[in-house]
C-alpha cells in the first residue's frame, strides 16, 4: 500500500496550488475548489456519502483512479474551513468518501442550508457506486457495475448504467434512461421518468407522484404509486408480468403495434377502457375484471403475458398505438 | 485491513480508519468461523456483514411463510436472535442452519401470536381462477417466465404453513432433509413424506389455473 | 398396478421409496401415460421452485435491527471454560494487565453499548451515545447545528406529510374491511408508531449526531411502506410476493 499512499499524499498536498480558493461563487459566497486523485488500482466499489451538497458520478473508461472534484462554498472564510472532504481506500477494494462539517471539536456528516460540498467523481466504469445525499441531486451515469443512490430531498439522475439499479429517495423526482439490469426504484414524493430500461425486473414504488414508463423491455415489470398515474409506453412482451397500480389516480397503458396473448386482471372504478382490443371471455370475479386477449398472428405455443392492472379510485385504459404514430405525451 | 484516510491532504494514523469486513460477493473474504469470532469480538461492521450475507435468505423465508405484510417485522425479529444468540452458538448446526431455524422459528411464532387473517376479498386466488374448459378457444394456457413465477408464488401462498415450509426450505433454499429435519425439529422421514404431499398440492392449485409441465419447464 | 397417488410418485423421484417398491413404480411409469406426464410435472415444478427469487429485503430492515439492538440489554458475555493450563498461564500477566484494562473499560464500554464501535475516537464520525464519555457537547448558539437540525425536521415533517396522506387514505380503504382484518392494521401501526416514538427520542437526545436522524426516517420508511402496502393490499393480509409488494 505505500507506493499508493505516497502518490495519494503527493497529488493531495498539490492540490491546494491547484484550487481556487477564495472565489466568490456569484451569490455571496466563497468557493473552494480542489482536485483530488485517488489511485484505486483494485477498486471494487465507491461508497459516497456527502450530506452537503451534490454527487455527480461519472463513469471513464481511464482505470486504477478515482477523480474526485470537491467544490465547497460558504458565506465566510470561517464556515468554509469547517467543511472537510474524506476519502479512504481500504484493502478490501472499497474506497469511501464522504464530507463532514466541524461541530463542536468534532467532525460530522450533516446537511446545510447556507454552506456545501458539491463532488464530481469519476471512477472507472466497471467500479460499483453507492452515493447517498440529503438534499443536493444525485446522479450516475457511464458505468457498467451498477449504482445505489440514495437521497433525502434531491434529484436522482441515473442513464447509460449495466448491472442493478437500486434508488430511495424522500422527494425530488426520479430520472431513469438505459439501463440494463434490474431496476428497483422507491421514492415518497415526485415523479418518475423511467425509459429504455432491460433486465430482469423493473420494480418502482412511489407514494405521491406519477410513474411514467417507456420502452420498457423486463420480464416483470411492478410499477406503483397511491396517488398519480400510472403510464406504460412499449411492447407487450411474451410471457412477462406487468403489475400496474395507484390507488386514486389513472392506470394506462398503450402498447405499440399489437401486443403479446396476455391474461388481464383489471380493477377500477369507472368501467375498463380497452378500444381496439379484443378482450374474450370476460367475467367478474369481486372486484376484478378477468379477461384474456388472444393475438391474432402469434405462434401456436407463445407465452401469455399478464397484466394485473389497478385504480380502486380512478380509471384504467389499455390502448394499441401503431408504431409509427407520433410520439405520446 | 486498514488503508490511508487523508483529509485535504491531511493523513490520519490508521488506527483512525473504519475497518469494515466485505460484504459477501463470490470470492468471500472471510469464512464463516472468521465472521462468528468477528461478530463475538465487536469488531466494527462485522454484524453488518453477517446480516448481509443472510439477509435475502431470512427475509424470503419470512416472505413466503407470512406474507410480505410482515416480513421485515419477522425478519428483523429473526436478525435479533440471531445476534442475540451467536455468543452461546456452539457449531454443533452449521451456522446457516442454525440461522435458517431461528428465522423459521420467528416466523412460525408470529404466525401463533397473530393469526392469518381470512380475506374476504377475492384477490388473487388462484383457486377461484378459471379452470381450461372456461377459457373460450383455449386448449393450453402457457405463460412464460415472469407471469410464471407469479403464479408459482401464488400457489405457494395458498399451501397451508407447514406444507409451505417445507417445500421453502427443501425446494426452494435447496436443504438436505437432514437440515431440514434439524430446523424444524422433526424427523428425517416427516420432512420427506411432508414435502411429498406438499408438492402434490401445489401442483393441484397449479393445474387449476392451466400451468402444465410445458410451461414450468420454459418458464 | 394401480395408479399412485401423487405424493407417491413424488417420494419415487427423489429415491425416497423402499427398492422393490422404486423398481414396481418405474415399471409402471414407463407404460403409464397419466402417470408419465403426472411425474413430468412434478419434476418440472420443482426444477421451477429452485429457480424462485430471494428477493431483496428493504434497506429500512438493518436500521431496523441495528436500533432494536442498541436498545436491547446487553446479555452476559459467555466466558469460555477456562483450563488448568489457560489459568496457569493467564495468571503472571494479570496485575499488569489489570490496570490497563480498567483504563481502557471506561473508555470503551460506553461506545460498545451504543453503535458497536471497536474504539472511541473523539475525531471519527459515529453515532456517539447518550451515556458516551466522549460525546463532545456542541454549543447550543452554533449557527451551523441549528442549520442542520432545521434541515432535518424539514425532512421529518414531508415524511410525516405523507404518512398523514395515506392515513387519509387507508381509513377510506378501510371501510370495506373485516374487522379483523383492521385490528391486525392498527397493531401492526401501534408498534411501527412506538419504533417512531422511541427513534425521534434518540434523534432529539443526540443533537449533532446524523445516527438518530437516519434511524428516525428509516421508522418513517417502514411505516409508509406498510400504509402504502395496506391500501394497496385492501387488507388482503395473506397474500404473499416476494418482490415486496407495497
Amino acid at each position: 500500500m505505500k507506493g499508493p499512499v505516497l502518490a495519494t499524499l503527493f497529488l493531495a498536498t498539490m492540490a491546494p496550488a491547484a484550487a481556487r480558493a477564495g472565489a466568490d461563487g456569484g451569490d455571496g459566497l466563497i468557493v473552494d475548489r480542489r482536485e483530488i486523485v485517488v489511485p484505486a488500482r483494485t477498486a471494487e466499489v465507491v461508497r459516497v456519502e456527502n450530506l452537503l451538497g451534490r454527487v455527480i458520478i461519472r463513469g471513464t473508461a481511464a482505470t486504477g483512479q478515482v477523480h474526485i472534484i470537491a467544490e465547497k462554498r460558504a458565506p465566510s472564510a470561517e464556515a468554509l474551513s469547517r467543511l472537510r472532504v474524506h476519502y479512504t481506500a481500504f484493502e478490501s477494494g472499497e474506497v469511501a468518501v464522504d464530507t463532514r462539517v466541524e461541530l463542536g471539536g468534532r467532525e460530522r456528516s450533516l446537511p446545510l442550508a447556507g454552506s456545501g460540498i458539491d463532488l464530481y467523481v469519476e471512477i472507472p466504469a466497471d467500479v460499483a457506486i453507492e452515493a447517498k445525499t440529503f438534499g443536493g441531486d444525485v446522479s450516475a451515469s457511464g458505468l457498467r457495475a451498477g449504482a445505489k443512490l440514495e437521497t433525502t430531498g434531491g434529484r436522482i439522475g441515473i442513464s447509460d448504467v449495466h448491472g442493478g439499479v437500486v434508488t430511495r429517495q424522500l422527494r425530488g423526482g426520479q430520472h431513469v434512461d438505459a439501463v440494463e439490469g434490474d431496476v428497483d426504484l422507491d421514492g415518497v414524493e415526485g415523479d418518475m421518468e423511467l425509459r429504455d430500461l432491460a433486465g430482469g425486473h423493473v420494480d418502482a414504488k412511489l407514494v405521491d407522484g406519477s410513474i411514467r414508463a417507456e420502452d420498457v423491455r423486463s420480464g416483470l415489470v411492478r410499477l406503483v404509486t397511491t396517488t398519480g398515474q400510472i403510464v406504460l409506453i412499449g411492447v407487450i412482451r411474451p410471457g412477462a408480468h406487468y403489475d400496474l397500480r395507484s390507488y386514486t389516480g389513472n392506470v394506462r397503458v398503450v402498447s405499440l403495434g399489437e401486443p403479446a396473448a396476455f391474461e388481464l386482471r383489471a380493477r377500477s372504478s369507472t368501467p375498463l377502457e380497452a378500444a381496439g382490443l379484443a378482450l374474450r371471455g370476460a367475467r367478474r370475479e369481486g372486484e376484478w375484471l378477468k379477461a384474456d386477449y388472444v393475438a391474432r398472428r402469434a405462434p401456436r405455443h407463445a407465452r401469455t403475458a399478464l397484466l394485473e392492472l389497478a385504480s380502486p379510485l380512478g380509471g384504467v385504459t389499455i390502448q394499441i398505438q401503431p408504431r409509427n404514430a407520433p410520439e405520446l405525451r | 485491513m486498514l488503508g490511508v484516510t487523508a483529509i485535504d491532504g491531511l493523513r490520519l494514523p490508521p488506527a483512525q480508519a473504519k475497518a469494515k469486513a466485505k460484504e459477501s460477493s463470490g470470492d468471500t473474504v472471510m469464512t464463516e468461523a472468521a465472521l462468528i469470532e468477528a461478530v463475538r469480538r465487536g469488531d466494527a461492521g462485522s454484524r453488518e456483514a453477517l446480516y448481509h450475507r443472510y439477509k435475502r435468505r431470512v427475509y424470503a423465508l419470512a416472505v413466503r411463510i407470512v406474507g410480505a405484510m410482515d416480513a421485515e417485522e419477522v425478519a428483523q425479529e429473526a436478525f435479533i436472535r440471531i445476534f442475540r444468540g451467536l455468543p452461546k452458538f456452539r457449531g454443533d448446526a452449521a451456522l446457516s442452519t442454525w440461522i435458517y431455524r431461528l428465522a423459521v422459528n420467528a416466523a412460525l411464532s408470529h404466525r401463533a401470536r397473530r393469526p392469518p387473517v381470512p380475506s374476504e376479498a377475492a384477490g388473487d386466488d388462484i383457486e377461484g381462477a378459471p379452470t381450461e374448459a372456461t377459457l373460450e378457444g383455449r386448449t393450453e394456457s402457457p405463460t412464460g417466465d415472469s407471469a410464471l413465477r407469479t403464479r408459482l408464488e401464488q400457489a405457494l401462498a395458498r399451501l397451508p404453513a407447514g406444507y409451505r415450509t417445507v417445500v421453502v426450505l427443501h425446494d426452494i433454499e435447496g436443504l438436505e432433509h437432514e437440515e431440514v429435519a434439524q430446523i424444524l425439529g422433526c424427523h428425517v422421514g416427516t420432512s420427506k413424506s411432508q414435502l411429498h404431499k406438499a408438492r402434490a398440492k401445489l401442483r393441484e392449485l397449479l393445474a387449476t389455473v392451466g400451468i402444465t409441465a410445458r410451461a414450468l419447464e420454459e418458464g | 398396478m394401480v395408479c399412485p397417488e401423487p405424493e407417491r410418485l413424488s417420494a419415487w423421484l427423489d429415491g425416497d421409496l423402499p427398492p422393490g417398491e422404486t423398481a414396481r413404480l418405474r415399471d409402471h411409469v414407463a407404460g403409464c401415460a397419466r402417470c408419465g406426464g403426472l411425474a413430468t410435472e412434478l419434476l418440472a415444478l420443482v426444477g421451477a421452485a429452485g429457480q424462485l427469487d430471494s428477493p431483496e429485503p428493504p434497506p429500512t430492515l438493518w436500521r431496523g435491527i441495528e436500533g432494536a439492538l442498541d436498545r436491547l440489554p446487553e446479555p452476559a458475555s459467555p466466558q469460555p471454560a477456562a483450563t488448568w493450563f489457560g489459568r496457569l498461564a493467564w495468571r503472571p500477566f494479570a496485575i499488569g494487565a489489570l490496570v490497563g484494562s480498567l483504563a481502557a473499560a471506561a473508555v470503551i464500554f460506553p461506545t460498545v453499548r451504543g453503535r458497536f464501535a471497536v474504539a472511541p475516537d473523539p475525531s471519527s464520525v459515529g453515532g456517539a451515545t447518550p451515556s458516551s464519555l466522549l460525546a463532545v457537547a456542541v454549543p447550543p448558539s452554533d449557527p451551523l447545528l441549528a442549520e442542520a437540525e432545521a434541515e432535518f425536521a424539514r425532512a421529518a415533517a414531508a415524511y410525516e406529510r405523507s404518512i398523514e396522506k395515506l392515513r387519509g387514505l387507508l381509513d377510506h380503504a378501510e371501510q370495506g374491511w373485516s374487522v379483523a382484518e383492521r385490528v391486525r392494521t392498527a397493531e401492526r401501526l401501534a408498534r411501527l408508531d412506538e419504533a417512531i416514538e422511541r427513534s425521534r427520542d434518540f434523534a432529539r437526545r443526540t443533537p449533532g449526531d446524523s445516527a438518530g436522524n437516519e434511524e428516525l426516517f428509516a421508522a418513517y420508511q417502514q411505516k409508509i411502506a406498510f400504509l402504502a402496502a395496506a391500501v394497496h393490499r385492501g387488507g388482503e393480509w395473506n397474500v404473499s410476493s416476494p418482490r415486496g409488494d407495497r
